[in-house]
């Protein structure tokens, strides 16, 4: 939502073009905005991802299931994938998942329930390479996620590593730019 | 104003001054009317001499000495046409210093009639409103209005659900339980200072969250 006042139409005393724009931001989240998450927000956002990946993996399998009765209906029977291979499945779709993500909107969709947001140490949006690499040390090494709640800068061991943050953005699109800080942990 | 000509509550010797300056104002009027009686009675008494005098301004002597009085008479008049022009800003100075202005115009002055009698729209067509907007930043003007209607909110409550009420609520909520953890672990640690968690500043710091281009 945005409100825009042309000065151009006005006198021609006001040569000059203006925009304001209006935050979305309800006004008690404005403070926030900008500041890197806790660890509480973050648990709950990867909850929230962790539960999408899993309903993504039953969805695979309710459709390759569903595909294989289609192809030969009496011969039908559930598949019984071994733990690894779930673990493997579940890794590759939690992989792809988050670097999709980060990469196009720069939020899963815990992080948009959460209202964060992933941004590379610019404050912009990850690009390939980091996103990639982000999800992959995601999936390799979840539980690096803790380190924010020691952090004094709140970055988790792979924020540390790949000089990323999340944010606090409540707003529907992304509005940061070249402000990140540099500071390190 | 007004001047208190009573001498009632007066001393005596100011009483006593006072009757002398009347009769000294008395015997002058008295010597003012002697004098003009006069006057009337020499003219009477010269005006067989008129003829005498009219013929005699035909000499030329009699015209030079009539054409020097004429000129002193002139330089006279201009020389008491300045000083009167010099001393006239100084006498209303010293008057207008014994007046209070505001108070005669208050007590003189109707003030209704005369506002009554003047041509507002046509002072108001005189006014340059675009200097006067060109003096105002709208921008400011527009985002403290904004700002203080707090028109995001109109909107969200005129299109919003009650799914976008719970996701403000957790998000709010996840922002506290952030903030207590940290502060638990920081006192855990000892750390005297907070943590550092602004990453984008002019976000951070925005009192209403707005941008301006």
């Amino acid at each position: 939502m945005s409100a825009t006042l042309d000065r151009e139409s006005g006198p021609p005393r006001h040569p000059q073009k203006a925009t304001v724009s209006v935050s979305p931001v309800p006004r008690e989240g404005r403070p926030y905005q900008g500041r890197r998450a806790g660890i509480v927000s973050r648990l709950l956002a990867n909850s929230v991802d962790f539960a999408v990946v899993v309903l993504l993996l039953f969805g695979g399998y309710a459709g390759i299931s569903a595909v294989l009765f289609l192809w030969s209906p009496s011969a039908f029977d559930f598949l019984e994938p071994s733990g690894a291979l779930v673990l493997a499945a579940g890794a590759v779709v939690m992989f792809g998942y988050l670097a999709m993500s980060w990469v196009t909107t720069g939020r899963t969709y815990g992080d948009h329930l959460l209202g964060l947001r992933v941004v590379s140490f610019r404050g912009e949006r990850m690009h390939l390479a980091g996103a990639t690499a982000r999800a992959a040390l995601y999936v390799v090494f979840p539980v690096g996620v803790l380190w924010v709640a020691v952090s004094r800068t709140n970055r988790s061991l792979q924020d540390i590593l790949l000089r990323s943050s999340v944010i606090y953005d409540w707003s529907p699109v992304q509005t940061v730019r070249d402000q990140a800080s540099t500071e390190q942990p | 104003m007004s001047v208190d000509v009573t001498h009632a509550s007066r001393p005596a010797d100011d009483r006593a001054g006072a009757q002398v300056a009347d009769a000294a104002l008395g015997l002058g009027i008295a010597l003012a009317r002697a004098g003009l009686g006069a006057a009337r009675w020499a003219g009477w008494a010269v005006r067989p001499a008129a003829p005498l005098v009219r013929r005699a301004v035909h000499d030329p002597l009699v015209r030079r000495l009539v054409a020097a009085g004429a000129e002193s008479r002139a330089a006279v008049a201009v020389a008491l046409a300045e000083r009167f022009r010099e001393l006239l800003p100084r006498v209303l100075d010293d008057v207008l210093d014994q007046v209070d202005l505001t108070t005669v115009v208050l007590d003189r002055v109707d003030l209704d009639a005369v506002a009554a009698g003047l041509d507002l729209d046509a002072a108001a067509a005189r006014i340059d409103v675009d200097a006067i907007l060109a003096r105002v930043d709208l921008i400011a003007l527009a985002e403290y209005i904004i700002d203080g209607v707090d028109l995001p909110e109109i909107i969200r409550d005129s299109t919003g659900s009650m799914a976008s009420e719970g996701i403000r609520s957790v998000r709010l909520q996840s922002i506290d339980a952030d903030e207590r953890v940290n502060r638990l672990v920081d006192r855990m640690l000892l750390r005297r200072h907070g943590r550092r968690t602004v990453a984008l500043p002019e976000q951070a710091t925005s009192p209403n969250g707005h941008e301006q281009s």
